[in-house]
């Protein structure tokens, strides 16, 4: 399949005065259509990194990536009209409801019908009956939902996720993976980083753990759990145990 | 025009998000109006040329110091929308990469505007008797509207560039103190000689003169005008071209 998103040998530095800071060592990964890539990391690891460069906001140092076959530096504005971003820090208007939140990003892409898709994001999120109350008075589940039903209006055909679920309840959580299942069926492309391993789990078909700006293994999850089988304990470990061994503090 | 459109989304959307601020909003126009009271009709009164004159003579620079304070709260919302995902989402969408800058520059200058007109209100009520013919009154406002601008892209440059909300707040209200040192609440003569030197070359004291002149309808000097001109306008240029810079370069992560 072709594949929508190719980050070949990406590096970047922080510079600072005490020196650079190389977060990303040479990063490679492609993602199919449709499919759902996780990029698994602990806090630092470079996460949010990755995501700002493939999402048009940081350059890269060094090595390149595209989407949907558009360099990220070189044809940003094309990059721009395919992708969507939720990241790290919630990116709603504390002072406009969530409707007029929703409204602004469909007038922003031109989305047709957009009344019925705001109420239709509305309704796929929960937030109905909060739908005219300013997003100040949301709890901060609510804040996240809102946060990505905005980046799921317009209907880009590759969404970044940066750490998605976290302040999610576990209702909450469950339901935000069915609509990323569904998201990705209908040939939607999904990149999300997280903490939580029963997430990589659950969702990707992909997944590359970042440690210390390099992946250290990369593969299905079942691929992943394959290669510590037939260890000691005789038993297909949890993703838990890939990733504890694989930054070696096991 | 995607470049229009975008931009009127961005107003409307700064727009409301003022106006449901109204702290914000109420305090740009009641802090002036407080301080042309305390000037003008506690303070005025022991001035040489009396209470009614010292009115006139105090309007241009609590113009500017109203001007100057209701660019705060751009400041202090483009430092907040940095450092929240706000500005990441709108720098990663397909959309005209201006529109979030000028969005907000209109709006503000829209708010000023209102606060303006509001504090020239207010100021008459207090006893404010300015004699400027129609002309007379549309130079005033094409200055005032000029110093608005400048004014607001550089409130927009300072919240682009300082850490916290709280800093964009002290710089710019440090701004707002400037009109202090000006001729606008003495003649120049009047005042130590380091002041006065310092008070001579600042870019407030030929606005407000040329706008008091206008205003009482007297002759204005025209070095006043264009010196006004050439400093708002170099203001607003490096401001925004800064300001611009800054949002497309230096944000990148
Ligand atoms: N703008 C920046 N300037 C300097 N250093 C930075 C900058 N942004 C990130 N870093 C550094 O780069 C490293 C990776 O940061 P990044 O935000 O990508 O991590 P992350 O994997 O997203 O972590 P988290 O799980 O905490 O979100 C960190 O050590 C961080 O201190
Ligand atoms: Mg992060």
């Amino acid at each position: 399949m072709k594949s929508m998103i190719s980050v070949k040998d990406l590096h970047k530095y922080y510079r600072s005065r005490k020196g650079d800071h190389h977060v990303l060592k040479g990063v490679s990964f492609e993602v199919a259509k449709g499919g759902i890539f996780c990029l698994l990391g602990s806090n630092g690891a470079g996460k949010t990194t990755a995501v700002n460069i493939l999402t048009t906001l940081g350059k890269p140092d060094r090595g390149s990536a595209s989407i949907n076959g558009c360099d990220v530096v070189k044809y940003s504005d094309r990059v721009r009209e395919s992708i969507s971003l939720t990241g790290q820090y919630a990116a709603t208007d504390e002072l406009l409801t969530g409707r007029e939140n929703l409204q602004m990003i469909a007038d922003l892409r031109r989305v047709e019908n957009s009344k019925a898709e705001t109420v239709r994001l509305l309704q796929a999120f929960r937030l109905e009956d909060a739908a005219d109350k300013p997003v100040s008075d949301y709890s901060g589940g609510m804040r996240r939902r809102l946060d990505i039903a905005m980046t799921l209006m317009g209907n880009s055909p590759v969404i970044f996720l940066d750490e998605p679920t976290t302040g999610l309840d576990p209702q909450n959580r469950i339901a935000m993976w069915e609509l990323i299942r569904t998201m990705a069926n209908d040939g939607v492309t999904i990149f999300l980083t997280t903490q939580y391993l029963e997430e990589a789990e659950q969702l990707a078909n992909q997944v590359a753990i970042l440690h210390e700006g390099v992946i250290i293994a990369q593969g299905s999850p079942e691929e992943l759990k394959q290669d510590l089988y037939c260890e000691e304990t005789d038993s297909l470990p949890t993703l838990e145990d890939v990733f504890l061994t694989h930054i070696g503090e096991k | 025009m995607r470049f229009f459109s975008d931009t009127y989304v961005m107003f409307k959307r700064n727009i409301k998000i003022g106006f449901r601020n109204p702290d914000a909003f109420g305090m740009a126009i009641v802090a002036p109006f407080i301080m042309i009271m305390l000037f003008g009709l506690v303070l005025g009164g022991a001035m040489e040329m009396g209470r009614a004159n010292y009115v006139n003579f105090i309007v241009p620079s609590i113009m500017m110091i109203s001007i100057v304070q209701s660019t705060i709260f751009v400041g202090i919302s483009i430092n907040r929308e940095k450092k929240a995902g706000i500005v990441d989402r709108f720098r990663s969408m397909p959309i005209a990469q201006s529109s979030f800058l000028l969005g907000h520059v209109c709006a503000s200058v829209f708010r000023s505007v209102i606060v303006v007109v509001a504090v020239t209100v207010g100021a008459f009520i207090i006893g404010f008797r300015p004699e400027a013919s129609f002309t007379q009154w549309l130079a005033i406002a094409g200055i005032f509207l000029l110093v608005t601008v400048a004014a607001t892209w550089l409130a927009v440059f300072v919240g682009l560039v300082v850490k916290s909300e709280e800093s964009a707040s002290s710089s710019l209200t440090m701004i707002s103190l400037l009109p202090y040192l000006s001729s606008g609440f003495a003649p120049i003569e009047t005042l130590p000689r380091w002041l006065a030197l310092f008070a001579e070359h600042q870019p407030f004291t030929p606005v407000i003169d040329s706008a008091r002149a206008l205003m009482m309808g007297s002759p204005v000097s025209n070095s006043d005008l264009i010196l006004s001109v050439v400093w708002w306008t170099g203001i607003a240029v490096v401001a925004c071209i800064a300001a611009v810079k800054m949002y497309g370069h230096k944000l990148a992560k």
